[in-house]
């Protein structure tokens, strides 16, 4: 069996509303061929709805859907042609593993030696050789999701469809599964859309991230940006961690300066002017990331216009192996988190303990929102 | 060490009163065995002699054959009857979430929780009216009602541990709503159909009280059984009965392995 491709699918205004609650509120997507694109968010950010209108198991109250060049609104879920990997596995239990990964391709009237071959191609890719006569309870959590897997891929869809698929499998299992769903991909080339409220799990298998709250998009980009340029408060707290500033904004003697709200900074106003992106007026909030912080050693020139150093006691002390994250408070009781690598052994640092630190105001993001 | 004395005391005490119980509501019915085997004209205990002879006047009565024949075809029709509406009432019912759910539950239920005497008696003035009386359809019906409430307690229970995923995903995989059903919906509460199946057939086999208001002339077993014993009490009847204890003893073991079967597949 040669490997396959996706088709793209496109959003138009799609609404969804239960009762008052609009579950979906003007979602515009175009998912690109053979792309893995990540839906990202909390619970009843309207991400599984988003799935479930794809299937069919729900239907939009307002707007278009479209796999390829076909609007899929009057197509029942069994004509869609989409595969679906749910979290609960949700494999048949009366039927044994070939059984369940044939159970497509027997609903598609192949016949039975292609089956044979499909199924087992199927089972090969997901490592699962000599498995077709045991019974989905038999099977371990990590073995049931790569069954799943096959039985959704077998029947060559065009589209495969994800629900937070590793949620039930403990951490370990977990980051080997990503490499194999990765692979998987690799290999199959279908449009995957890939619903998860797991940030890790996001940046590592997407090619595009949508991060989504309140039934609306708030951000789409690659990993690389959502983690590295977020556009809102929400995107950067959601993605790992940061810490946001609130800051005004300031235009005189033909500069641009910011100055800091919360926190005593050792310059009352920085000048931006020289940044890159010269900052709109708009911005009201920075976000620098834990691993932005330098501790101040003397070293620095703090003079610089461009570094913004300030004191901070520190609170809590939480070790992660190869990191050490330090919870510290300034004057005003403002919660900033630092993220110190274990490289430099010098600083070890105890609680109460009061630190100076810095960072670059060049490697800030500047929000609006 | 008195502790241990006084726990072992009430220990005894519960496994003897437990196997008092035990015998107690056992003994009735087994009793009727050795009854069954006597020689004698008269119900004696114990019995005396040994001989199949009432077994044998059991299957030479022309009047014990018809009714045991027509209450295997009642019990058959009902259950056939009652299975398939009490399974779609719990399918319905467990897909469906409105206000009223549970009465409309509870409704169904009644035929089991309404005293039998009032549920025939009432059976009895409805059918007179229309003439239907005497009528084997009717008694189908009637025990229907009686024993669709199994069906639907059992298959629902069994619906309950059934995760509703299992029928989208086989849409999604392409069946249509029909297949989705027969694949993978009935294959999940098979054993707990058929098992409700069979504890229903006995329910109806062993019905009197219905059948004596409505079915007129149409006699079952048990109506057949309950006339001698107003007559003319000889051992046939207890031949009868050790048949029907022993076809009954069977059945619901079957029925009971069923639903084990059921419980197969769910996970711990």
């Amino acid at each position: 069996m040669k490997t396959f491709y996706g088709e793209p699918v496109i959003f138009n205004n799609v609404f969804k509303r239960y009762g008052a609650i609009l579950a979906v509120d003007n979602f515009n997507l175009e998912i690109k061929k053979s792309e893995f694109l990540t839906l990202l968010g909390p619970s009843g950010s309207g991400k599984t709805t988003i799935l479930n209108m794809i299937a069919g198991f729900i239907s939009q109250d307002e707007g278009g859907i479209k796999i390829g060049s076909e609007s899929v609104h009057n197509l029942p879920t069994e004509k869609r042609n989409v595969g679906m990997v749910f979290q609960n596995y949700s494999l048949f239990p009366h039927m044994n593993i070939f059984e369940n990964v044939a159970f497509p391709l027997k609903m598609r009237n192949i016949n039975k030696t292609k089956i044979k071959d499909k199924v087992h191609y199927a089972l090969d890719l997901v490592r699962l050789k000599d498995f077709d006569l045991r019974m989905p309870h038999e099977l371990s959590g990590g073995q049931r999701q790569r069954v799943a897997f096959a039985r959704a891929i077998v029947f060559e869809p065009k589209v495969l469809l994800m629900d937070e698929p590793l949620g039930a499998l403990d951490l370990k299992l977990r980051e080997r599964m990503q490499i194999e769903i990765k692979r998987y991909h690799k290999e199959i080339g279908c449009t995957v859309i890939y619903v998860t409220h797991d940030q890790g799990e996001a940046l590592t298998l997407s090619d595009r991230i949508v991060i989504m709250n309140e039934g609306k998009i708030i951000q789409i980009d690659n990993p690389n940006n959502i983690y590295d340029k977020p556009t809102s408060k929400f995107s950067a707290n959601f993605i790992g961690e940061t810490n946001i500033f609130n800051i005004k904004y300031k235009h005189h003697e033909n500069e641009h300066f910011i100055e800091f709200e919360n926190i005593q900074t050792n310059k009352e106003e920085y000048s931006v002017s020289s940044l890159n992106n010269i900052p709109n007026l708009e911005y009201k909030f920075i976000s620098v990331r834990p691993e932005k912080f330098k501790i101040y050693d003397g070293q620095l020139d703090i003079n610089k216009n461009y570094l913004v150093c300030f004191n901070l006691i520190i609170n809590e002390i939480i070790f992660l192996g190869d990191v050490i994250k330090y919870i510290c408070l300034n004057d005003n009781n403002y919660e900033i988190i630092l993220k110190i690598t274990r490289t430099d052994l010098s600083h070890i640092f105890k609680i109460n303990e009061k630190i100076k630190v810095s960072f670059d105001i060049k490697e800030a993001v500047f929000l609006s929102i | 060490m008195i502790n241990k004395i006084f726990y072992r005391i009430i220990n005894t005490i519960f496994v003897a009163y437990y196997w008092f119980v035990i015998v107690f509501l056992l003994f009735p019915i087994l009793i009727v065995f050795p009854i069954s085997f006597v020689n004698s004209k008269y119900l004696e205990f114990p019995p005396k002699n040994f001989s199949f002879r009432w077994y044998i006047n059991y299957f030479n009565d022309t009047d014990f054959f018809v009714a045991t024949f027509n209450s295997i075809y009642l019990g058959l029709g009902a259950t056939i009857v009652a299975t398939s509406i009490g399974t779609m009432a719990a399918l319905g019912l467990s897909k469906t979430n409105f206000i009223g759910k549970k009465i409309i539950f509870g409704f169904l239920i009644t035929p089991l929780i309404f005293p039998l005497i009032i549920l025939a008696l009432g059976l009895y003035i409805f059918l007179a009216r229309f003439d239907a009386i005497e009528n084997f359809y009717m008694l189908i019906i009637a025990h229907s009602a009686l024993v669709m409430p199994f069906s639907l307690i059992i298959v629902s229970t069994s619906l309950q541990s059934f995760d509703v995923t299992l029928e989208r995903s086989a849409r999604v995989l392409g069946a249509n709503p029909w297949q989705a059903f027969w694949k993978v919906t009935f294959p999940y509460i098979k054993p707990a159909v058929y098992s409700s199946a069979i504890f229903g057939f006995f329910v109806s086999f062993d019905e009197l009280i219905i059948a004596l208001f409505i079915s007129g002339k149409i006699w079952t077993l048990p109506q057949r059984v309950w006339q001698d014993l107003r007559y003319e009490i000889d051992p046939t009847i207890a031949a009868v009965a050790a048949i029907l204890i022993s076809a009954t003893f069977v059945g619901i073991l079957l029925g009971t392995i069923l639903q084990k079967q059921a419980m197969r597949f769910i996970e711990k």
